[in-house]
Order: C-alpha cells, then sequence, then structure tokens
C-alpha cells in the first residue's frame, strides 16, 4: 500500500507531488498527463517567476521539476475513489487498483459545453474546446469565439493573427483581466457581438454557419463561420468521488482551507475544489497546503 | 510487421503531445506532420478525417480523431 496517491496532472497535483516527495510519502501519481488546463493556456503571465510563457512551456517546466524526484505515475485516468478499512482505493479506466494512506483529489476542470444544436454533431469537424490545439487549422477563415472570461479571450488573442475575421460572442460583458482584454483591442478584423446567445451550429459536412440571437431584442443573425471555438468556461471533473465526498450544488468538492474533504485522509486542491479563484498559482499553492495536510494526516498530527 | 503511423499535429497541442509520447514509449515508429506551418497536410487532413481538430493519427490506413477518447482503440490497432 501507498502512503499517498495524487489524482491529477495540473499545478495542484504537481505541486503537491513535490511536497510529498520532499516528505518522503511513499506516493503515486494517476493522470494521463502533465500540465492540466495550463498546458491549453496560450499564454501565462501570472505565473510567479515567469513574466510571459506559453502553456506549453509552463507546463514542460512542471514535467522538468517533478522530474527532480522519482514520483511513480500511472499515466491514465482515474475513475473512481473508494473507501475501504480506512484506506482508499483508486480504480482507474483500464481497471487498475492502487491503494493509499490519503487521496489528494486535483482533477481540475473540463471544457463546459454550450448544449445546443449542432454542436455535438459538429465536435472536431468545426467545433473546439481546445484553442491552443485547433486555432491554427483556420488559416483566413472565419471564425466564433464563444465566451467573455480569461479563455474566451486567449482564444481570441490567438486567432486574430491567424484567421481572417473573429467574431466573440458573449451573453454579458467580458470579464476577463483587463490586461487580457488589451490584447485584443484595436484588432481591425475583430468583431465582439455583446450580449448575444448563441443558438445553433449549422453545416453540412463540417460547420459553415453559426446562429446566435441578441438578448435585448431577440434578432437573430446567422455567422458565416468555419470554426466554433467553445470558452464558456469549466465543469469540476469531480465524478470518481460522488457520492464519497461531500460536492457543492455545481459538483466541485467541498475543501477547507488544508483541503480537507469531508472524508478524513480525503484531500482535493486546485479547480476541482470549492475554494474561489480558478488559476494556476493558487491551484500550486492549494496542492502544496494538501500535500502537507496530507502528511500530518498520515503521521497521526491533529492539524 | 511494422505499423505505418501517421500523425498531423499542431505545436502546442496538449493532446498531440500525449499521443507522440505514447508511440515513443512503445517503440513505435511515426511520421509527424505540423498542420500549422505545412498548408498541405493540412489539406490533405482535412480530406482524410473530414476534421477541424488535431491530433489526427492514420494507424495503417484507419483513421483517428483525438488521442485520449481513442486511447483503447489505438492500443488494439498497435497490437493487432
Amino acid at each position: 500500500m501507498r502512503d499517498l496517491i495524487i489524482i491529477g496532472g495540473g499545478p495542484a497535483a504537481v505541486s503537491a507531488a513535490i511536497y510529498a516527495a520532499r516528505h518522503r510519502l511513499d506516493t503515486t501519481i494517476v493522470a494521463p498527463d502533465t500540465g492540466g488546463q495550463v498546458a491549453e493556456s496560450w499564454l501565462v503571465e501570472n505565473y510567479l517567476g515567469f513574466p510571459s510563457i506559453s502553456g506549453v512551456e509552463l507546463a514542460q517546466k512542471f514535467e522538468d521539476h517533478l522530474a527532480q524526484y522519482q514520483v511513480p505515475r500511472i499515466e491514465e485516468r482515474a475513475e473512481q475513489v473508494r473507501q475501504v478499512d480506512g484506506a482508499f482505493v483508486v480504480i482507474t479506466e483500464n481497471g487498475e487498483e492502487v491503494k493509499g494512506g490519503a487521496v489528494i483529489v486535483a482533477t481540475g476542470r473540463y471544457p463546459r459545453h454550450l448544449g445546443i444544436p449542432g454542436e455535438r454533431e459538429f465536435y472536431h469537424r468545426g467545433v473546439t474546446y481546445c484553442a491552443i490545439c485547433d486555432a491554427p487549422l483556420f488559416p483566413g477563415e472565419n471564425v466564433a469565439v464563444i465566451g467573455g472570461g480569461d479563455a474566451a479571450l486567449q482564444a481570441t488573442a490567438q486567432l486574430i493573427p491567424i484567421a481572417s475575421k473573429v467574431y466573440l460572442v458573449s451573453r454579458r460583458a467580458w470579464r476577463a483581466e483587463p490586461a487580457m482584454q488589451a490584447w485584443v483591442q484595436g484588432a481591425s478584423n475583430l468583431e465582439p457581438l455583446t450580449g448575444y446567445l448563441p443558438a445553433e451550429v449549422r453545416g453540412s459536412k463540417r460547420v459553415e454557419s453559426l446562429v446566435v440571437e441578441s438578448r435585448e431584442d431577440h434578432s437573430v443573425r446567422e455567422l458565416a463561420v468555419s470554426g466554433v471555438f467553445v470558452e464558456i468556461g469549466a465543469v469540476p471533473d469531480s465524478k470518481l468521488v460522488e457520492g464519497l465526498a461531500d460536492l457543492n450544488a455545481t459538483g466541485e468538492i467541498v475543501a477547507d482551507r488544508l483541503g480537507r474533504t469531508s472524508v478524513p485522509g480525503l484531500f482535493a486542491a486546485g479547480d476541482v475544489t470549492d475554494l474561489p479563484y480558478k488559476q494556476a498559482i493558487i491551484a500550486a499553492g492549494d496542492g502544496a497546503k494538501a500535500a502537507m495536510a496530507a502528511w500530518e494526516y498520515l503521521m497521526g498530527i491533529k492539524a | 510487421m511494422a505499423k505505418q503511423v501517421q500523425i498531423y499535429t499542431t505545436p502546442a497541442c496538449p493532446q498531440c503531445r500525449a499521443a507522440k509520447k505514447y508511440f515513443k514509449d512503445k517503440g513505435v515508429e511515426y511520421r509527424e506532420l505540423d498542420v500549422s506551418t505545412d498548408a498541405r497536410a493540412r489539406v490533405e487532413m482535412f480530406g482524410i478525417a473530414q476534421t477541424r481538430s488535431v491530433p489526427v493519427m492514420v494507424i495503417d490506413g484507419q483513421v483517428f480523431v483525438g488521442f485520449e477518447d481513442n486511447r483503447a482503440k489505438i492500443e488494439e490497432k498497435l497490437s493487432s
């Protein structure tokens, strides 16, 4: 049996793994990749020590840093966490079982879907949730970005130099960091459509248009686009502890300031928790705290 | 017999990196085409899979769009 199992590959998980290794805990990581949402970020300019770095480079730095410690890793998604005789069993997607005295869930979030007609049908055929992956596939074409948060502005900033025209469709005023909003301001090929709701993705073999509706006068516009970049936030990846730990109404794992969940020995860190402000640097700090709290738990120290 | 493996990628795509690492770890040789710079490969990829997402992998003629969702099928194809 391991001391600690860390589930996830983003900054919370990697930071937790480094702290766990330094506390000499026998740890296993369960994650299909490293970097989490950081790896899908275009540019990161608010992570301490890196004034401006691409998400893919920062993810690589996480991986290099973690490689300083020999932490074994199972490169699979974790499907479920179960409690057995005061310990935990993590079951992977291929049915492998890992047993540990404590668990840190740092699975992060995955992209939220729109739930409009055509979205599912045209997934991979113009509809995408990974701007960093697919933006380069639309040179000289018209595209739409949906959302008004950080990720939407990141996608827009990436697409402006590539696409012919970029529509930025948001239901209300942008709420991205003003520093990110500044990236796109004044771009001649950007048409912000603020106060619009996406209604339908249309096409034949692939996306040909996006129908949007004004929230104000309910007028409808059909935008001729071949790409629809959905960036409307993310959903906590907490299914693996459903029925075990307390979740809030949005599915976030309820965690205290030390990352303790409703189940002793089960910790959570980063964007999967109900702690405010989903930021890489906060996730890294939460991961460190959870690892130290897990160490205290395993040592029988009362926090 | 060694499988013919082609992968269409863009430079920063996490699933592309995961797929390449997977092939490397398995000792599977592959041909990579960066569709962000190679316009011909881009058109070729659109034609092969009717797709607008990377990674696209072609293993002995069988097309896979996306890595994580297809990991098990790719595993099966490689060992067939």
